[in-house]
C-alpha cells in the first residue's frame, strides 16, 4: 500500500509541473505587453511602469522568473488583486469556504438522493418508475445549470417567495466567521444566545437553491452511474449463490449487490467534484454567492491577472488532490488492489 | 425409504419478446432421502433450470406450473417469499458451477460462512460461530483452516472455492443438496477431490444429493439413480449401473458411446452425437430426439411418447433399445 | 440428416437494417433523433423560416410578452426582448449558430483527439507518455474553467470560443480511442497486417480506425451535446460568443435582470438548449445501444 502511494505522488509531480507552467504562461501569451495589462491606465507614468516591471520580475530572463515565480507560489505568494490590492492568497482562501460549503451539499445532495433512487431503478428495472427516473435524471443531465438556476429563482423566489434571491444570509443577520461555512458558524453558542437559531435556518434558506441548481447534475450522474452499476453485479454469479443461501431481499441487494456495485460509484462521485467546481463558477454567478467562482469571472472581466493566475492554479490543485483521494479510496475499497 | 422430494408434472415456461417459451416440460421425479440423483443431459436441456425451481430461484419472468412439488412435506408451489428464505441455504443447500466468480468478492471466507449462521441461526453466540465455522472448513478438507479465515475469495484456487461452497451450502445440516455441474469449472486432479468430498459428507450428515452434470462419467461412480434430459424432458432414469451397462434410449446410449476413454485405440475417430438441440421456440412434432436418433423409425416424429415403465426403468421412447 | 450451413451474405444494407431494428425499439432514441432532426432543420432553414431578423430592432416594442399572455402580438409570437428584437426570430437563428459552433466544435476535437489518441495507443512508450501526461493537465481543469482560461488568454468571441470548447473536448476522444486502440492491437488481424508489412499509419487508419467507429460515433454525438452547452456557458458569462449575435447563452444573459418582469425572456432560450442537449443525449444513448452488442440487455 505505502509502495502504491509513493507511485502515485511521484506521478503526480509532472501534472502539478505542468499545471504550474500552464498557469505561469497564461499572462504571458495574453497578447499586449502584461505590464500595461497589469497596470491599465497607470502604466503611461514610465516610473511607475519600470517599478512595476521591476515588481514583476519582468526585466529577468525567462526561466529565472519562472523560477521567482515558483519560489513565490510554494511559500503561498501569489501576489496581488489588481482590484482589491489585497494578496491573492488571502482573497481566495476568504472565499473558499462560501464555495466549499456549497459544494458539500450539493454532493451530500447528489449522493442521498441519486443513490436510493439508482438501487431502487435498477431492483424495480423497465417499470414505470425506473423510466421516469432515469427520464428526469436525462432531462437534469441535459439542462444547463445557469438557465436551471434561473428557473430555480422565478418559480421559488420570485412567484412563491419562499426563498431568496442571492446572498449567504440575511443582512440583519451578523456571524463571526470561525469556519466560514456557515451552517456551522451559526450554530456557534454566542450567536445562538444572541439570535437564536435565526441565522442557522436563513443560512439553510440562502442554501437550498443553489444546492439544488449546482447538485442536479451530479444526481442524475450518480442515479444513472449507481443505476448501471448495481444491474450490472445483479449479473453476478455471487449473487446467486447469497439467495441460495437463504439471504433476505433486502439483504442480497444492499449486503452483496450494492457492496460490489459502490466502487464505480465512488469513482463517479470523485470525478463529479470536478463539475461541481465548474457549477460553481456558474451557480455562484447567478445566485450572487460570494465564493471563488463569482471571484474569478469577476476578474476575468477586470482583467485581474494575477488572480486569474492564482485562481486557476488553486483550483486545478484541488482537483488533482481529489482526484488523488478517489484513486486512493478505490484501491482501499477494492480487496483485489490491495 | 422415504420420499424428500416429490416433482409431478413439472413444466417451466418463460415469458419472451418472441412469446412464451416452454423450456421444461412433463417433468416427473422423486428423490428420495439418503440417495444421490444424477441428472445429466446437454447444456439447455433443462437440468438446470429444474433445479433452480426446486430453490425458486429461477426469473421473474419464469411460470412454473406442476401437480405436485413438494419437499419435506411443504408444498413449494404455495409457500411465501419469507418461506422460501427459510429452505434455501437451511433445509436445501445449493452449489454452482464456477466457485471462483460465485463467492462475493468483497468479503472474507470467514465473514461468508457466518453470514449462513446468521441468516439461520442468528441465536448463536461469537464463539460458537467461529466454531462452527471452523467445523466447517475442516470438514470440507481445507488445510489450515485458521489461516483461511481472513482470506479473500480472489486469493482462493479453484478447488479451495468449491470447498467454501459446500461448507456454506452444507452449513446448517440441510436434508438436500443440489450441486449444479460443481466439478465442470475445475482442474481434472481437483474433480474427483471434490466429488469424493461431496459423497463423504453426504454419508456424514445424512443428506440427499442431487448431482448435475453434462459428463456421463463424472457421475457413474456416486449416483445410486440417473436421470437423463433432453430438450426440457426426462428420456430415462433408473439405476446408474443398468442404465450404464444397458441404457434404453438412444440418446443415453449415444452419451455414454461419447465418453472418450483410455481403451479407445488411438486411430478410431471420437463418436459424437450429430445435429444439434431443437428450438425451444418451435419444438417439432412427435419425439423430440427424432432428427439426431440413430434408431429412429416412421412414426417416431408424429407420435409423442410418453414415459413408459419398462423392467427397471422409465423410459421416453416407443421404440426401446 | 446432413446438416448445411447456409451463408448470409453480410452486406452494408443488412446491417443498416439490423441496426435500424435494434435502434427504432428504444423509443427515447427515436424521440431523440427526431429533436435533432427538426434542430439541424431548423438551423439550415433559419433564413427562410425566421419571421424576422436576429438583431432587427422594433423601437417601442420592448419586452412584449408572448402571443398567449396580456399585451402579446401575433407578429411576434414569443415576444420581444428589451432591445425590441423579435424573441422567435433570434431562437432560430441562434439554433443556426449552436450548430455552426457545434460541429466546428466536434471536427476539430474529433480530429485531433482522435489522432492523437491513435498514435498514443499505437506507438506507446514515449509518445504515449508524453501525450497521455499532456491530457492528464487538460484534464485537471474543469471543462469550462479550461474554456474561460483559453479565453482569457486569446480573447472572446465565436471563432476563439470555438477553439475554447475544442480544446476542453479533446481529451475524452483521446483517452477513448486509446483505450480502443490499445484493446485492439492486440488482435489477430493487426498482427497480420504487420507481418504483411504494412507502415504503422495504414495500420492505425485502415485496421485499428474502423474497429472503433461505434464508440467514436457515440461519443461524438456527446461531444457535440457537450459543446452546445458549454458555448452557451461561455455566452452567458460573457466570455464566448458576443452581442448582438444572438446565441442562446447571451439571451439568457441578456434576461437575467428582467427575470422578475419578463420571465419568458429566461425560460425559452433555457428550453431551446435543454431540447437540443436532451435530444443528443437520447440519441447518443440509442446510437450506443444498438450499436455495442455487448452492453443489450
Amino acid at each position: 500500500m505505502r509502495k502504491f502511494l509513493k507511485e502515485k505522488i511521484l506521478q503526480l509531480i509532472p501534472t502539478l509541473v505542468g499545471i504550474s507552467l500552464l498557469s505561469f504562461i497564461v499572462i504571458r501569451l495574453v497578447p499586449g505587453d502584461p505590464v500595461m495589462l497589469m497596470l491599465g491606465e497607470r502604466g503611461a507614468d514610465p516610473q511607475v511602469y519600470m517599478e512595476m516591471k521591476k515588481n514583476l520580475g519582468l526585466d529577468k530572463p525567462m526561466l529565472e522568473q519562472y523560477a521567482i515565480y515558483m519560489k513565490n507560489a510554494v511559500q503561498g505568494d501569489f501576489g496581488r488583486s489588481l482590484v482589491s490590492k489585497r494578496p491573492v492568497t488571502k482573497e481566495f482562501f476568504d472565499r473558499f469556504p462560501a464555495t466549499l460549503e456549497l459544494g458539500i451539499c450539493a454532493m451530500i445532495f447528489a449522493i442521498l438522493i441519486g443513490i436510493p433512487a439508482g438501487v431502487y431503478a435498477a431492483t424495480n428495472r423497465n417499470s414505470m418508475p425506473d423510466y421516469l427516473l432515469m427520464g428526469t435524471s436525462l432531462i437534469g443531465y441535459s439542462m444547463p445549470i445557469f438557465w436551471w438556476g434561473l428557473i430555480l429563482i422565478i418559480i421559488f423566489s420570485v412567484n412563491l417567495g419562499i426563498t431568496p434571491v442571492s446572498g449567504r444570509l440575511d443582512v440583519l443577520f451578523d456571524v463571526p466567521t470561525v469556519t466560514g461555512m456557515l451552517l456551522i458558524d451559526s450554530l456557534n453558542p454566542k450567536v445562538i444566545e444572541m439570535d437564536g437559531l435565526g441565522p442557522f435556518v436563513s443560512a439553510l434558506r440562502h442554501l437550498i437553491l443553489p444546492t439544488i441548481a449546482m447538485g442536479t447534475i451530479p444526481l442524475a450522474v450518480v442515479a444513472r452511474m449507481t443505476r448501471s452499476s448495481v444491474l450490472e453485479v445483479l449479473r453476478a454469479p455471487y449473487i446467486q449463490t447469497a439467495k441460495a443461501k437463504g439471504q433476505s431481499h433486502t439483504k442480497v441487494i444492499w449486503k452483496h449487490a450494492f457492496r460490489n456495485a459502490l466502487i464505480p460509484i465512488v469513482t463517479v462521485i470523485g470525478l463529479l467534484f470536478g463539475s461541481i467546481i465548474t457549477g460553481a463558477i456558474l451557480t455562484e454567478t447567478i445566485f450572487s454567492w460570494p465564493g471563488i467562482g463569482k471571484w474569478l469571472v469577476a476578474s476575468i472581466h477586470a482583467r485581474d491577472y494575477p488572480v486569474i493566475q492564482g485562481g486557476i492554479l488553486f483550483i486545478a490543485i484541488m482537483v488533482i488532490t481529489i482526484n488523488f483521494l478517489v484513486d486512493i479510496i478505490y484501491t482501499y475499497a477494492n480487496p483485489k488492489l490491495r | 425409504m422415504n420420499i424428500l422430494l416429490r416433482v409431478r408434472n413439472l413444466s417451466i415456461k418463460f415469458q419472451t419478446k418472441k412469446g412464451i417459451i416452454e423450456a421444461v416440460r412433463d417433468v416427473n421425479f422423486d428423490v428420495l432421502e439418503g440417495e444421490t440423483l444424477g441428472v445429466v443431459g446437454e447444456s439447455g436441456c433443462g437440468k438446470s433450470i429444474t433445479n433452480m425451481a426446486i430453490m425458486g430461484l429461477l426469473a421473474e419472468n419464469a411460470i412454473i406450473t406442476a401437480d405436485e412439488l413438494v419437499f419435506n412435506g411443504k408444498d413449494l408451489l404455495k409457500i411465501s417469499d419469507k418461506e422460501w428464505q427459510q429452505i434455501r441455504g437451511k433445509e436445501i443447500g445449493m452449489i454452482f458451477q464456477d466457485p471462483m466468480s460465485s463467492l462475493n468478492p468483497c468479503y472474507t471466507v470467514e465473514q461468508q460462512l457466518e453470514e449462513v449462521l446468521d441468516i439461520h441461526e442468528p441465536e448463536l453466540s461469537k464463539e460458537e460461530k467461529s466454531k462452527r465455522v471452523l467445523d466447517l472448513l475442516y470438514n470440507v478438507g481445507i488445510p489450515a483452516p485458521k489461516d483461511r479465515l481472513k482470506a479473500y475469495p480472489h486469493e482462493l484456487s479453484g478447488g479451495m472455492s468449491q470447498r467454501i461452497m459446500i461448507a456454506m451450502a452444507i452449513a446448517c445440516n440441510p436434508k438436500l443438496l443440489i450441486a449444479d455441474e460443481p466439478t465442470t469449472a475445475l482442474d481434472v486432479t481437483v474433480q474427483q477431490q471434490i466429488i469424493d468430498l461431496i459423497e463423504s459428507l453426504k454419508d456424514k450428515f445424512n443428506m440427499s444429493v442431487i448431482f448435475v452434470s453434462h459428463d456421463l462419467s463424472v457421475v457413474k461412480d456416486i449416483t445410486d439413480r440417473i436421470q437423463v434430459m433432453y430438450a426440457g424432458e426426462i428420456i430415462e432414469t433408473g439405476l446408474t449401473d443398468l442404465v450404464i451397462k444397458s441404457p434404453k434410449h438412444p440418446y443415453t446410449k449415444g452419451l455414454l458411446d461419447s465418453i472418450p476413454s483410455f481403451q479407445t485405440t488411438k486411430n478410431k475417430e471420437l463418436f459424437s452425437i450429430s445435429g444439434i438441440v431443437p428450438d425451444l421456440n418451435q419444438r417439432p412434432k412427435g419425439c423430440q430426439f427424432y432428427a439426431r436418433c440413430f434408431n429412429k423409425q416412421d412414426d417416431c416424429n408424429i407420435v409423442t411418447p410418453k414415459i413408459a415403465n419398462i423392467d427397471d426403468r422409465d423410459v421416453r421412447c416407443i421404440h426401446t433399445l | 440428416m446432413s446438416t448445411q450451413i447456409i451463408e448470409e451474405k453480410i452486406t452494408f444494407k443488412t446491417q443498416a437494417k439490423e441496426f435500424w431494428e435494434h435502434f427504432s425499439e428504444n423509443k427515447g432514441a427515436v424521440v431523440g433523433l427526431g429533436l435533432v432532426l427538426s434542430f439541424v432543420v431548423l438551423a439550415l432553414l433559419a433564413p427562410l423560416i425566421s419571421p424576422h431578423g436576429a438583431s432587427e430592432v422594433f423601437p417601442g416594442m420592448l419586452r412584449l410578452p408572448p402571443i398567449w399572455a396580456d399585451g402579446g402580438t401575433t407578429q411576434f409570437l414569443l415576444g420581444t426582448d428589451d432591445l425590441g428584437r423579435d424573441v422567435l426570430s433570434r431562437l432560430i437563428w441562434g439554433a443556426q449558430i449552436s450548430l455552426f459552433v457545434g460541429v466546428s466544435i466536434v471536427v476539430i476535437s474529433t480530429v485531433t483527439g482522435t489522432l492523437l489518441g491513435l498514435m498514443a495507443g499505437y506507438f506507446g512508450g514515449k509518445v504515449d507518455t508524453v501525450i497521455m501526461r499532456m491530457i492528464d493537465i487538460l484534464m485537471a481543469y474543469p471543462s469550462i474553467l479550461l474554456a474561460i482560461i483559453v479565453v482569457s488568454v486569446i480573447g472572446p468571441g465565436l471563432t476563439n470560443a470555438i477553439i475554447a470548447v475544442a480544446l476542453v473536448n479533446i481529451p475524452s476522444f483521446t483517452r477513448l480511442v486509446r483505450a480502443n486502440v490499445l484493446e485492439i492491437k492486440e488482435r489477430q488481424f493487426v498482427m497480420a497486417a504487420q507481418t504483411f508489412g504494412a507502415g504503422p499509419w495504414r495500420i492505425m487508419i485502415k485496421e485499428i480506425l474502423p474497429n472503433c467507429m461505434a464508440t467514436l460515433i457515440v461519443q461524438t454525438t456527446l461531444g457535440l451535446s457537450e459543446g452546445i452547452l458549454s458555448t452557451a456557458a461561455l455566452g452567458f458569462l460573457g466570455l464566448g460568443v458576443q452581442p448582438p449575435t444572438p446565441e442562446w447563452g447571451i439571451m439568457l444573459s441578456d434576461a437575467r435582470p428582467y427575470i422578475q418582469s419578463s420571465p419568458w425572456l429566461v425560460t425559452f432560450p433555457g428550453l431551446c438548449i435543454l431540447a437540443v442537449v436532451l435530444g443528443l443525449n437520447l440519441f447518443g444513448d440509442g446510437l450506443r445501444d444498438a450499436l455495442d452488442p455487448k452492453l443489450k440487455r
